[in-house]
């Protein structure tokens, strides 16, 4: 495996570890609560007490962030072949079309929406693993906010600088592949960055 | 002492000389004397299976010799006044003795002995057969045919033969009357049974058959390609043929000027119930003299037996036409980057050797590993004695799939050049292998990215106006939450640092 597939499978340990640490987190403080309180309380109503608005902007903002980090992801790793043998490179219809990228993107960014909306219709006791509530449990700083709201650009960045190292295909260009990469991972650092910092905030 | 003399004297006559092996083919003389030592009941068997072998050896591999020697061991048959002929007759139950070549046949002989067993003799029968136009009768079984003393019926004194060697009629070459009987002999007396007087149906003296023909037919005749041709054309000539017989069948075509008169013609033999096809360019049916002469044709087609001619049909109508000198066949890409987007202009000189002026149709095809052979573009010229350039000016041949692969181009045209051929083809460069088109400077890449990430800030916006996710959670938590932490939870201003845990004091505190 070269670095470039290391760096996709870091990506996703990030990504799954995100996904497991904030499901440890919500059901650490529930216990705490359980034991501080000596009282008996439901998921739902536990959720309800727990969860804090963060605001419309920054809600959508971070709901277009994550959504980014999808596309930045498949026009990192499957726009030319990469890590696998499936590439926009492969389906001719898009390449000839004028309009190929923002088809490409579009449909990943679609499919993304699909799966976080569909997540956002289970019923409240799965509130934890709605991704358009992730932030709801966490009291984040106006500073991480900010930040969040800028991996939108950085994410936008990493794109085309994916679109780059596309437009040269079969020609390789490192340094797009490099720059795009390094503002996907520190995008999606500062994007689960309120998670892991509550962990060791947790551990303290 | 005296015991082994006493064993000497009576044991060595009583073993006697050593019998014939049975594993080896003896002659009958050895055979017969080897019986004489006395080798014991088994072993005197096994003899005889071993003659017998022999004998059937002998008739295999020297069937005259063996005929010689049956001459030789015959032994007369027995005669008495007693003795009466035995009666040979031809039975037939078919409808009619009107019969086509290749209808089976069902001929029988029935044999009536009335002899007692002790008197009768072996029969050997012969079928005999007079052809349409011979005079006499012809055997059509070079061995006869047995009829053993003992295989009569016990009862009615008869027994019979179907004759297997003679299915049909299919060998003839003739039809008419086919007189089938059979000859017998006893060994004594040889006779025939259209001897017989008198005789009543289904018993024949002899049958007759009348045996008839079913002539070929013809049908369905065409020339292709329809309509003017030119005289290098794959022009075929094509009909159907079918005879009940089956027989194999001669096709003429005779191919003649506009009048009717023959000028070539050319046979096949094939079977019948097949299509034949005549290609005129395999036989050299026409040369280029030919060009503006209208023609016609016919058949001529045989079995055999019967001949026959269709009338005359029209065809082919030969057009005069253009005789093309082709040369420098080439092409120019957009750039010597030769990419798959890229305009590519192909051309070659024409000329027309006849003196006329003609219109040619040209088509530039294309061709890579991916999509072999593609039509790029048709185009008319028209080709006279003075060389003319045609071109296909900047088309675009190739897709993202020809990328990295070397192309092939072909150009075609309606008629044939000075090697016979009709089109003319050559080897391209490698299609460059850069697949985008577009660099990412360029107004379309530009266009596609900013479409692609405003549709997804927009859609997002879109869909937390929809959710409200954002708003709806602050609602409810500034309802239950009172005034306790309303200066640090508005929306956008929850920036006090508290963790999770933080809260749990604040829930329990409402609690």
């Amino acid at each position: 495996m070269d670095l470039f597939a290391w760096s996709a499978v870091l990506l996703a340990l990030v990504l799954v570890g995100t996904g497991l640490l904030h499901i440890y987190n919500v059901n650490r403080v529930h216990k705490k609560l359980m034991m501080i309180g000596h009282c008996q309380t439901t998921k739902e109503a536990f959720f309800k007490e727990m969860t804090v608005a963060q605001g419309s902007n920054f809600t959508a903002l971070a709901f277009a962030g994550w959504v980014l980090v999808f596309v930045a992801i498949a026009y990192l790793y499957f726009l030319v072949p990469t890590i696998l043998p499936y590439s926009y490179m492969q389906v001719p219809a898009l390449i000839s079309s004028s309009m190929g990228f923002s088809i490409f993107g579009v449909i990943i960014a679609l499919g993304a929406m699909a799966v976080i909306l569909g997540l956002d219709m289970l019923p409240e006791s799965c509130r934890l693993i709605k991704l358009t509530e992730l932030y709801s449990f966490y009291t984040i700083s106006k500073g991480t906010k900010r930040l969040i709201g800028m991996t939108v650009p950085a994410l936008c960045a990493s794109v085309v600088f994916s679109a780059y190292h596309g437009t040269v295909y079969p020609e390789r260009s490192h340094l797009a592949e490099i720059f795009g990469f390094v503002l996907l991972a520190a995008s999606l650092i500062v994007l689960v960055a309120p998670v892991y910092k509550e962990v060791w905030k947790g551990r303290r | 002492m005296l015991i082994l003399i006493f064993l000497i004297i009576f044991i060595v006559p009583v073993v006697g000389p050593e019998g014939p092996n049975p594993d080896t083919p003896s002659s009958p003389s050895s055979g017969s004397s080897g019986g004489g030592g006395g080798g014991g009941g088994g072993h005197r068997q096994q003899s005889i299976d071993s003659e017998i072998r022999t004998y059937e050896q002998w008739k295999m591999q020297y069937p005259e010799k063996f005929e010689k020697l049956k001459t030789i061991l015959w032994k007369d048959p027995i005669t008495t006044e007693e003795y009466e002929l035995p009666t040979v007759l031809m039975y037939y139950t078919g409808n009619s003795t009107t019969v086509a070549r290749n209808q089976l046949l069902d001929i029988t002989t029935i044999i009536t002995n009335n002899n007692p067993l002790e008197i009768r003799r072996m029969l050997d029968l012969y079928l005999e057969v007079k052809n349409p136009g011979s005079n006499k009768y012809e055997h059509l079984n070079t061995w006869p045919e047995k009829i053993q003393t003992n295989e009569y019926n016990e009862k009615t004194n008869t027994t019979y033969r179907v004759w297997g060697i003679l299915p049909s009629f299919s060998y003839l070459t003739t039809t008419g009357l086919v007189r089938v009987r059979v000859n017998v002999s006893d060994g004594v007396n040889k006779w025939s049974s259209t001897d017989y007087k008198d005789i009543k149906m289904p018993f024949y003296r002899e049958l007759v058959f009348n045996v008839t023909n079913s002539p070929p037919v013809i049908s369905n005749f065409t020339v292709r390609p329809s309509g003017q041709v030119r005289y290098n054309d794959p022009i075929e000539y094509d009909a159907r043929i079918s005879d009940a017989e089956e027989d194999m069948l001669n096709v003429t075509l005779h191919v003649c000027d506009d009048n009717g008169l023959d000028l070539k013609n050319v046979t096949q033999q094939i079977n019948g119930g097949e299509a034949v096809v005549f290609k005129a360019n395999e036989y050299g049916l026409f040369v280029e003299n030919d060009a503006g002469k209208n023609f016609t044709y016919y058949y001529t087609y045989d079995d055999g037996i019967d001949a026959n001619r269709t009338k005359i049909q029209q065809g082919p109508s030969i057009k005069k036409g253009p005789k093309l000198f082709v040369d420098r066949l080439s092409y120019n890409p957009e750039s010597e980057n030769n990419y798959w987007w890229q305009w590519y202009t192909f051309g070659m000189r024409v000329k027309n050797l006849n003196p006329e002026d003609y219109d040619v149709v040209f088509t530039l095809y294309t061709s890579t590993e991916n999509n072999p052979w593609r039509v790029v573009e048709n185009k008319k010229v028209r080709v006279g004695r003075e060389p003319k350039e045609v071109s296909f000016n900047m088309t675009c041949p190739f897709t993202v799939a020809d990328a990295n692969q070397t192309f092939s181009y072909r150009i075609k045209y309606s008629e044939y050049d000075q090697s016979g051929k009709n089109s003319v083809e050559a080897s391209g460069a490698r299609i460059n292998p850069k697949v985008v088109p577009y660099a990412i400077y360029s107004p379309e890449i530009v266009l596609n990215l900013s479409f692609m990430l405003l549709v997804v800030i927009g859609a997002s916006l879109f869909i937390e106006r929809k959710l409200k996710r954002g708003i709806e959670s602050q609602e409810s938590f500034s309802r239950k939450a009172g005034s306790i932490n309303s200066g640090n939870n508005k929306a956008g201003n929850a920036g006090s640092g508290e963790g999770m845990s933080d809260k749990i004091s604040s829930i329990i505190g409402r609690r």
